[in-house]
């Protein structure tokens, strides 16, 4: 940035650190400083085969007794402060900055056992049209285009949609209530592209996989070769 | 937050009200900056890293602000033009600047360019001026002309709580106002200015004409729709005028912040239509708020409200988090390093105080009604993507409610000082009738904008908008007026030092009511204190009851101020009024002349917090003696009158009085010699007319009838002679009365007519008051009365000259003070 125009922005439009609340000059990514940034802890082996967590074993103990739908999940880092932020910049204040520096976070620390070759395409947890048009784009889309970027795999979203409007599930506590209200969100629009193939199912964030699964559930029926998932973040574990 | 624009906004903003107030000289200024400056730089060299030192320097620094801030004013408020230039035949050449409200025909108008004294053609002095045409001619901006006339000086403050035309002027780089000489052609010798803010003004009046054509079944609603969206007032009718100030609207037909955000909101959703991306969209909004700016007028609330729009869409661009103070400092700033005498402008005040309140208001209010109706909301950045269930509906509704009215009451709060100070009115309904009228002004201007822009491309495409907006309109208008009532608007007396101190502590108290109550030992100690400050203020005011006369100036005619030391009062005479409705060819009605009732008594009268009159005086029924009393007598609370006789007199402004007083019911008679009695304090004697057989009013001579009145305080005596020729002077002496009085106002403005030498021998006056206008056309005052007067050793005071005329005493000694230095 131009030495003179840095100080004019940052008189006229001061800005603090959204997490941190320290005074920030004109950096490389606003609304969040560079040591909230820095404070990411990413994900990194060795690590679940299967659910991805950090554990010391190719399979750990939850997923070996309740196999998951998905083949494997991966996710770039814990959904703390700093990326808790982000996604709500993100999401909820449009600001697409963050979402290009989300995805370049993205790019820089795609898991090193997920490769382009194993996938036919990309597939981002669609948003429901009424949604989407309130919100202008779908972060998830957002980021399978980081990744396609990348792989040069094709991003799909004319496969799965969202037949059903429902609450945020930030707004639901219970587990029961999430699956409740997302059942039957989900529909398959051409049960032939999915055959047989090699998915890699991307969203923004994994919480409690209400969601996830729904989605799988749906996926499952078309008979897909292998479904695998990979978001941005992921909560901690509660144990 | 941080807020480095406000931190350099509050140093500097001080800077220009210490200048306007003292008279530093420039040098000092300069010194202090330097040395402020220097001893900065020196400290931070000398020591780094050291707490106290940089502390220091940050002292410095803001004190260096200060001196910018005054220097700068010093820079703007030095005039070009020498007194010595004032009064003289002067040729002048330049071009008009931008002043787009003016419309098609232009009775005066800014110019700036290059004046030639005509005497000593080799004196030029490149200026600002005021133009006042004698009669309406066509104009545009950046037309180049060339005339001759007298260049005058514009009027200082005539009258305490009077206007100050040349403060106004001057703040506007204005020092001089040319009237073209009788019969002198303007020379239109070519046209020059910015290319874009011609462009601009060809705009603007097409968008006029798109209007005048597009509503032309209904005039008034044209005029309407222009002042909302252009800010052109000139072609409303006085009376809509008058509703919509009295419903505290006004501020819907002056261009402001809101105006500017409805035009960016709809451009913004306009362009979202269209799908562009979202940098597009907001480059083009901005493209729009500036040439709004531009068509109608860089007015500071015009300028403020689209500076701020731009920046906040910047911000949008360049995705920064904005704080609102930080940007409504920065806007201050900006206008304030372009000229800082706008701190004075009224519109200036108005629009950041009523911004400022909102933004800081604003927050504690939604928490406030969020709380009380459940509907709060504790994220600072509300989910957007809840959807709004059925049940919520209604809520919503309460709470948009809630939010407008939130809105209008803190900007009345944030403006109620502000215009109390200077209109000394307060317009309460406002607050109600905000709820209605606002929204429905924003709907107008969508839909006319909407209709405007697709009226310029092909005029029948605005009509069916146009359909939509009358009956919209009806009902604004009807609404404009039922809340217009004269009876809710609110007279107070300009706040004092310690009202305002109580008033900013009490909203502060209130909005921190939490605070407030968790320290209220503290606040307790401060409250005490704020309460002495007020009562050793009021004290201050109170402070020796003396009598009190005000000779006014108004112009030609006679008013004069009396206030008892019990605090009785009493008006005698009241000023000219010329005020008239005139319609104009194209049918629109407007209001010229001057109503020294509601021009200069109304506003003195509310400045020296009197809205009583417990005697109204008029010495006889002559416009220029008693054409002011129509105002006052409908505005005011008048107790009784004297020289309004239940006759029916030819004289007109016998009949408008008259009317008014027995609509009102207020208790008048013509009053003849003899005690008046009115207060103990002091003694009041009606000298003339003599009885009813003495007076004739249907006569043409209805001078002579003048009542004629003698105050006595202690060993002071003031003679009021109204309009007595030398007949009744003569009369006056022959009857024996004691006519000896200390001061005397001159009867008859000075006409060689009264002032005879017996009379004089009789009174004696030490103090002549001459009540008369500045060249006036009955050329008062007769060089021969003011040589009689002298000669008898007499001072002469004459309003023309002096401005307001005041007299204190306690009964023994006496101070005159007067409003204008002599010129």
């Amino acid at each position: 940035m131009n030495r003179w125009l840095t100080p004019l922005i940052t008189f006229v439009f001061p800005a603090k650190c959204r997490r941190c609340e320290t005074p920030m000059g004109i950096g490389q990514v606003h609304y969040l400083c560079d040591a909230c940034w820095e404070q990411i802890e990413f994900l990194k082996p060795p690590w679940c085969q299967i659910c991805g967590l950090p554990r010391w074993s190719t399979a750990c103990a939850g997923c070996r007794e309740h196999p998951p739908l998905f083949r494997k999940l991966r996710a770039i880092a814990f959904y703390e402060p700093t990326l808790r932020e982000a996604i709500h910049l993100m999401k909820y204040e449009k600001k697409q900055v963050i979402s290009k520096h989300l995805v370049q976070l993205l790019q820089a620390h795609l898991p090193a056992d997920l490769a382009s070759t194993d996938y036919d395409f990309l597939l981002p947890v669609p948003l429901h049209a009424n949604r989407f048009r309130q919100r202008g784009f779908n972060q998830a889309e957002q980021i399978a285009q980081g990744v396609a970027k990348i792989w040069g795999v094709p991003v799909r979203t004319d496969i799965l949609v969202r037949i059903r409007d429902t609450v945020p599930l930030s707004s639901l506590h219970s587990r029961e209530e999430r699956r409740k209200s997302i059942a039957g969100a989900f529909e398959i629009q051409s049960q032939d592209s999915i055959q047989n193939r090699k998915i890699l199912l991307i969203d923004d964030i994994f919480t409690t996989g209400t969601t996830i699964n729904e989605a799988l559930k749906v996926l499952q029926v078309a008979n897909p070769n292998c479904v695998d998932v990979l978001t941005l973040t992921r909560t901690r574990p509660s144990v | 937050m941080p807020r480095p624009a406000l931190r350099t906004l509050v140093p500097y903003m001080l800077g220009v009200f210490i200048a306007g107030f003292l008279p530093i000289p420039l040098f000092w200024i300069w010194l202090t900056a330097l040395i402020c400056l220097c001893s900065a730089i020196g400290l931070s060299y000398l020591w780094k890293g050291d707490p106290r030192a940089s502390k220091i320097g940050w002292v410095l620094l803001l004190g260096a602000l200060c001196a910018c801030g005054m220097f700068r004013l010093k820079v703007v408020l030095t005039s070009p033009i020498t007194p010595d230039v004032y009064d003289h035949q002067v040729h002048f050449s330049g071009e008009m600047t931008y002043q787009p409200e003016r419309g098609e025909q232009w009775e005066a108008g800014y110019a700036s360019g290059t004046l030639r004294l005509i005497e000593t053609p080799d004196r030029t002095v490149d200026t600002k001026l005021l133009i006042r045409f004698r009669e309406p001619i066509p104009l545009r901006y950046g037309d180049r002309i060339e005339l001759q006339g007298v260049l005058r000086r514009p009027n200082q403050q005539r009258n305490p709580g009077g206007f100050d035309y040349r403060s106004y002027l001057a703040r506007r780089g204005v020092f001089g106002i040319l009237y073209p000489n009788r019969g002198q052609k303007i020379i239109l010798t070519d046209r020059s200015g910015l290319p874009i803010l011609r462009w601009t003004e060809t705009l603007r009046r097409r968008v006029e004409i798109v209007i005048d054509e597009a509503y032309a079944e209904n005039r008034v609603h044209a005029q309407v729709l222009k002042g909302m969206l252009l800010g052109l007032r000139n072609e409303l009718s006085p009376d809509i005028l008058d509703a919509f100030r009295n419903s505290g609207s006004i501020h819907i037909l002056a261009v402001s912040g809101l105006h500017v955000g409805l035009i960016a909101t709809v451009c913004f959703f306009g362009f979202s239509l269209l799908r562009l991306p979202r940098k597009a969209t907001d480059l083009l909004t901005i493209a729009a708020v500036v040439l709004y700016a531009c068509l109608v007028g860089f007015r500071p609330s015009v300028f403020r409200a689209s500076l701020m729009a731009v920046i906040f869409l910047i911000s949008r661009i360049i995705e920064r988090d904005r704080d609102l103070f930080n940007l409504l400092a920065f806007a201050a700033l900006v206008l304030l390093l372009i000229n800082p005498a706008q701190l004075w402008d009224i519109g200036f005040q108005l629009s950041f105080a009523a911004v400022a309140a909102i933004v800081y208001l604003m927050p504690k209010w939604e928490g406030f009604i969020g709380r009380i109706i459940g509907l709060g909301r504790t994220d600072p950045t509300p989910d957007q993507d809840s959807t709004i269930s059925l049940r919520s509906v209604w809520m919503r509704g309460v709470w948009w409610l809630a939010i407008g009215f939130g809105v209008t009451l803190s900007a009345q709060v944030g403006t109620a000082l502000i215009g109390v100070w200077h209109f000394h009115r307060l317009y309460p309904i406002g607050l109600v009738a905000g709820l209605f009228t606002v929204g429905l002004a924003a709907f107008l201007v969508n839909v006319t904008l909407v209709s405007v822009l697709l009226g310029l491309i092909w005029l029948p495409l605005a009509i069916p908008f146009a359909y939509a907006n009358h009956f919209v309109l009806w009902i604004f208008l009807g609404l404009i007026e039922f809340f217009g009532q004269s009876w809710a608007v609110l007279k107070m007396p300009p706040p004092s030092f310690g009202f305002m101190v109580i008033y900013i502590t009490g909203c502060f108290a209130v909005v921190h009511w939490v605070w407030v109550w968790m320290h209220r030992k503290q606040v307790m100690v401060i409250g005490l204190m704020v309460l002495a400050v007020w009562i050793w203020d009021a004290a201050w005011r109170e402070q020796g009851r003396l009598l009190d006369i005000t000779f006014l100036d108004v112009g030609q005619g006679d008013a004069a101020f009396v206030r008892f030391p019990d605090g009785k009062t009493m008006l005698v005479d009241g000023g000219a009024n010329s005020s008239r409705i005139e319609v104009t060819e194209a049918g629109i009605k407007r209001r010229v002349g001057f109503d020294n009732g509601e021009r200069t008594l109304d506003p003195f009268l509310c400045y020296e917090d009197t809205f009583t009159i417990n005697l109204l005086l008029l010495s006889h029924p002559d416009n220029d003696h008693g054409g002011g009393f129509a105002h006052i007598l409908r505005e005011f609370g008048v107790k009784r009158v004297l020289g309004i006789p239940h006759q029916d007199l030819s004289k007109s402004t016998h009949q408008i009085l008259h009317e008014i007083v027995d609509a009102k019911d207020i208790p008048h008679e013509l009053g003849y010699a003899g005690t008046v009695d009115l207060t103990a304090t002091a003694k009041l004697e009606l000298l003339h007319p003599f009885d009813v057989a003495s007076t004739n009013l249907h006569d043409r001579d209805v001078n002579n009838d003048s009542l004629v009145l003698k105050l006595t305080y202690g060993d002071v005596r003031i003679l009021f002679t109204g309009d007595i020729g030398r007949k009744v002077e003569l009369k006056l002496v022959e009857s024996g009365e004691d006519l000896r009085a200390e001061i005397v106002k001159v009867p008859h403005h000075g006409s060689k007519t009264s002032s005879s030498a017996e009379f004089l021998d009789a009174v004696r006056p030490r103090y002549a008051i001459f009540s008369l206008g500045q060249r006036n056309r009955y050329r008062f005052p007769s060089e021969m009365v003011v040589e009689r007067y002298r000669e008898r050793g007499c001072n002469i005071l004459r309003t023309d000259q002096l401005g307001a005329i005041r007299f204190r005493t306690d009964g023994q000694r006496g101070w005159i003070t007067h409003h204008v230095e002599g010129q």
